[in-house]
């Protein structure tokens, strides 16, 4: 079990992360979401003992983080980065040292790791020759090579194309079976919608949100509609009293207000060829959008996607 | 030492062993010393090719045609045996002759006034078949004023050989026309060289120069040694910080742990590379000496020792002096994320590695003077200015004391600011670094 209570962060006079409380247990994946710049990894940096909170307490299974819990800690950063001149096998093995794994363990794991992702025939290759999916992917097989029991995913699927990003979230899962703690950081929450239990919004530094993802999408209803059609999307602006949530030429996310739907759907119905038509419940960038409008922010300021 | 200092250490050392970078870096590192070092005189030797004509023209008539006899007697210098030779100051006597056997001395021939002369060799300069011409004169008191005239005057060993045999002439000439016999004036003319001991409390020692050899020695390579691996740790500590790898070992090893493993393994990697060289040279320096004695004989060859208290002094304070600089080249590396940022930051800090360079000839010369005491105790200035110190007078015990205190002090202290910048500063990016900046870095 992760337990954060009332960490605050502070860089001379920026506060980076303000009284963050929250907690996750086992064979949990938590998703810490929020807009670039909102804390994240400030809070990141602080489970994984990088940087220390001024106040505050952050636990790990009874111990306060620091050298112990990170030998049972597996961290993929946000910036990626391995020695480049380093043989893959070496690279993967001294990371594994470092997490108090003896050598030829960390080499016989390694090995193993490289041929589940396929590149066992790169591990004698240096690591600047390999693609930059490839050498993402010997970096998050070193975040788990020690089979850490908390896991912190800093935005995990950035820069992976929809296979190995398909690959990456059914290593989350597997992770999840292991009765493993996950913590997987992103700004693109529909990236977290699929896998996570349960989530944080920080926003500024502060936890605007917190809790189980089914839970926070209850409470928020089933109020928008999104329809998939062929035709001129203008019409759309005719409607009155709905919001349109998210726009696209063919796909289109309505938020009702409270509306009835059923005067909508036969009006669109006499404009456009209606494609699909599904009651959905709202996005999380919706929850997050207007959570933290209630809380006084002002969204666009962040770079939500 | 823990463990994770152990692996670092261990990666940083073998991972540089087995580069290109060192591999060349070993074979090529003495071939440029010894390039940069004998280059000069090599160069120097090839000028000297062509024999140099320079006419003589002697208003006197007493010098020219003796001036062109000694070249015939140092001509027959060449067929003396080298093997002969046991010491630098022949050697370099008979360098000098071999110099002077470059020399091609004329005599104008015919009668002439100085102006012709003058004018014709004028000519000759122009169009460079003579290299020079000399006029010999003398004044109301019969002393002779030598006048040298060339297109290039810088060839200062053609110059002081001309005026060393005018000179010596002179005052066989002088000696001859007092009615002192040939022999013993050449007696009279027959220089003596100064031997230099050293007074130090095992004995006597002979020493030519060689403890100032040995201080100055000593302290450029300290200086070099810590400008080189000074700035290996730093680019390394750079590279880490631009590859971002460094993110991933902090949340593994404590920072300092980091720093720690870095230093000495590059530090030993440094070590090893001067043991190479170092047992190389030995190699070559006993088979030398071997050649050498095979030549001239047993006891021949180039006594120089060093005592022991001086091996072990330059040892600690080569190695202190590392462990400092390399620690805070290691604060700046980690905090910075490119070489421009780099310099600005680093140049200051260079001035602590030059000034006592800068120093050292006058601490030298005067080793217990309160200006030399202080410098050498600065932590900073130890390194090159203690070694300088011990190698020509051993200081009093309590001063190497203190200097040795004040630098295990200093360390501990740049390790600890060093790890503390080092923590913030390798999470820093695109952030244009000034040292008030650092200072803050050590609260965070």
């Amino acid at each position: 079990m992760l337990v954060l209570t009332s960490v605050t962060k502070k860089y001379g006079s920026f506060t980076a992360v303000s009284e963050l409380s929250f907690s996750v247990s086992r064979g949990k994946i938590l998703g810490l979401l929020g807009p670039n710049g909102a804390g994240k990894t400030s809070t990141i940096r602080m489970i994984a003992n990088i940087t220390f909170p001024d106040s505050g307490s952050i636990v790990f299974d009874g111990n306060p983080v620091g050298i112990k819990t990170q030998e049972v800690m597996g961290y993929l950063p946000e910036e990626r980065g391995l020695y480049k001149r380093m043989k893959v096998i070496e690279g993967i093995q001294f990371l594994g040292e470092l997490k108090n794994m003896k050598a030829p363990d960390a080499k016989k794991r390694g090995m193993e790791l490289l041929e589940e992702f396929g590149l066992t025939d790169w591990a004698n290759h240096k690591i600047e020759a390999l693609s930059k999916g490839m050498q993402q992917k010997v970096q998050i097989l070193t975040t788990i090579l020690h089979d850490p029991d908390l896991i912190i995913l800093d935005e995990p699927l950035s820069g992976l194309d929809p296979i190995n990003a398909e690959l990456v979230n059914n290593l989350i899962l597997d992770l999840k079976k292991k009765n493993k703690i996950i913590l997987f950081s992103t700004h693109r929450m529909e990236q977290v919608e699929k896998i996570c239990d349960e989530i944080v919004l920080v926003n500024k530094g502060i936890g605007v949100l917190n809790g189980n993802l089914r839970d926070i999408k209850k409470q928020f209803g089933r109020d928008s509609v999104v329809i998939e059609f062929d035709g001129d999307i203008s019409v759309f602006d005719q409607l009155t009293g709905v919001e349109i949530a998210d726009r696209h030429p063919k796909h289109v996310e309505l938020k009702l207000n409270g509306n009835p739907i059923r005067p909508i759907i036969t009006f669109l119905n006499e404009h456009l060829d209606i494609q699909r038509i599904e009651r959905v419940e709202p996005s999380l960038k919706d929850i997050f959008i207007q959570t933290v409008t209630e809380k006084g922010f002002d969204p666009s300021e962040g770079d939500l996607v | 030492m823990n463990r994770r200092i152990w692996i670092i250490l261990k990666r940083e050392y073998l991972s540089r062993l087995k580069s290109k970078g060192f591999i060349i870096g070993t074979i090529l590192g003495p071939v440029l010393i010894l390039g940069m070092t004998f280059l000069p005189a090599v160069l120097a030797m090839m000028t000297l090719g062509d024999a140099k004509t320079v006419y003589i023209y002697d208003q006197t008539g007493l010098y020219g045609n003796d001036l062109l006899s000694t070249q015939q007697e140092k001509a027959d210098l060449k067929s003396l045996d080298l093997r002969d030779v046991k010491n630098n100051e022949m050697a370099e006597q008979i360098a000098q002759e071999k110099t002077s056997d470059k020399l091609n001395l004329k005599i104008s021939q015919g009668e002439q006034t100085p102006e012709q002369f003058s004018a014709a060799m004028n000519d000759s300069l122009a169009n460079k078949s003579i290299y020079g011409y000399l006029l010999i004169s003398s004044d109301s008191l019969g002393k002779p004023q030598l006048t040298f005239y060339s297109t290039s005057t810088s060839d200062y060993l053609i110059l002081s050989t001309l005026e060393r045999r005018v000179n010596s002439l002179f005052r066989l000439k002088n000696l001859a026309r007092l009615g002192v016999s040939p022999e013993t004036a050449k007696e009279i003319n027959a220089t003596v060289s100064m031997k230099v001991f050293k007074v130090t409390e095992s004995g006597n020692q002979e020493d030519s120069g060689s403890s100032l050899m040995l201080a100055f020695g000593m302290g450029f390579f300290i200086y070099m040694s810590m400008f080189i691996y000074g700035s290996i740790v730093m680019q390394s500590a750079m590279e880490e910080k631009q590859s971002r790898i460094v993110e991933v070992i902090i949340s593994s090893v404590r920072p300092f742990d980091l720093l720690m493993g870095k230093i000495l393994g590059i530090g030993l990697l440094g070590l090893t590379q001067y043991l190479i060289w170092g047992l190389t040279a030995g190699l070559i320096g006993l088979y030398g000496a071997a050649m050498i004695s095979a030549f001239a004989g047993p006891g021949a060859g180039i006594g120089f020792s060093v005592p022991l208290y001086t091996i072990v002094a330059f040892i600690f304070y080569f190695i202190g002096g590392y462990l400092i600089f390399s620690t805070i080249y290691a604060a700046v590396g980690a905090s910075v994320d490119n070489m421009n940022d780099a310099q600005q930051i680093v140049t200051p800090i260079a001035f602590l590695i030059i000034i006592p360079i800068l120093m050292i000839s006058q601490v030298v010369r005067d080793p217990n003077s309160t200006l030399a005491v202080i410098l050498s105790l600065i932590p900073f200035f130890s390194p090159i200015l203690m070694t300088a110190r011990i190698a020509v007078e051993v200081p009093p015990w309590y001063e190497i004391t203190a200097s040795v205190i004040l630098m295990t002090l200093t360390f501990i202290g740049m390790v600890w600011a060093s790890a503390k910048i080092y923590r913030v500063g390798v999470l820093m990016y695109g952030k244009r670094l000034t040292f008030v900046e650092l200072i803050r870095w050590m609260k965070y």
